[in-house]
């Protein structure tokens, strides 16, 4: 689990261009939207690209990826149950 | 993949110039509205194809770098690019030149991403654009 949310933190900062931070500085726990890493719905649409071309996951409904999306905690909860790749 | 682009030749007006005798910033988002429409006629992506699907494509993201000023009288070119994309945008980057040197005035970038006519963000490509995007060999994914 911590291998996978190290590995999350790596690639959220890979697909939101967040170059200048390095994993550490995301707290898993922090919310990822908002507050926190302050992140916004646009942001979104590119985790939504990278848990379908990473974990092949493909989530179509909005709702569902708003609690998804929480913190990376809950993401990386989420991937390794539905991962299928 | 396939570089998709359109041209376009700019009418300035007068009223498009201000104080210091050049062209106004704020025109410029005019130019490149005008821009996205020879696109979408050009390559059958246009605002009204969106509605007609049942979408909205706002403007999310816009940005401009002025380099050289359009003077009143120049007739300069717009060059729209089409930048491929994964998630559910649509991103364009845009040159304005004079064409009498090919000298660069402004560039500029946009994305567009869908709403639903409740106007809720739309997470994943619309179908009518990815095959939008497969017709025209921009698909980025693998």
């Amino acid at each position: 689990m911590e291998e996978l949310i190290l590995e999350l933190k790596q690639e959220i900062i890979k697909a939101l261009n967040l170059e200048d931070m390095t994993p550490d500085e995301i707290d898993a726990n922090e919310p990822l939207f908002g507050e926190g890493l302050g992140l916004d719905s646009i942001d979104a649409l590119e985790l939504i690209v990278l848990l379908e071309k990473k974990y092949g996951i493909k989530l179509a409904n909005p709702a569902e990826g708003k609690a998804i999306f929480k913190d990376v905690t809950t993401i990386a909860a989420y991937v390794k149950e539905h991962r299928t790749k | 993949m396939n570089e998709l682009k359109a041209s376009k030749q700019l009418e300035i007006r007068f009223s498009e110039v201000d104080s210091m005798g050049v062209v106004w910033h704020g025109s410029y988002m005019l130019y490149f509205e005008d821009a996205r429409e020879a696109f979408g006629a050009k390559y059958g992506l246009s605002y009204m194809g969106y509605v007609d699907h049942g979408y909205f494509a706002p403007i999310v993201e816009q940005s401009f770098q002025y380099k050289k000023p359009i003077r009143y009288g120049m007739r300069p070119r717009i060059d729209i690019f089409y930048r491929p994309t994964e998630s559910a945008k649509v991103v364009f980057d845009y040159e304005i030149r004079d064409p009498q040197d090919e000298s660069l005035i402004a560039t500029g970038h946009s994305v567009q991403v869908f709403m639903d006519l409740q106007y809720q963000l739309v997470w994943d490509n619309p179908p009518f654009y990815l095959e939008w995007k497969r017709r025209w060999g921009v698909m980025s994914q693998e």
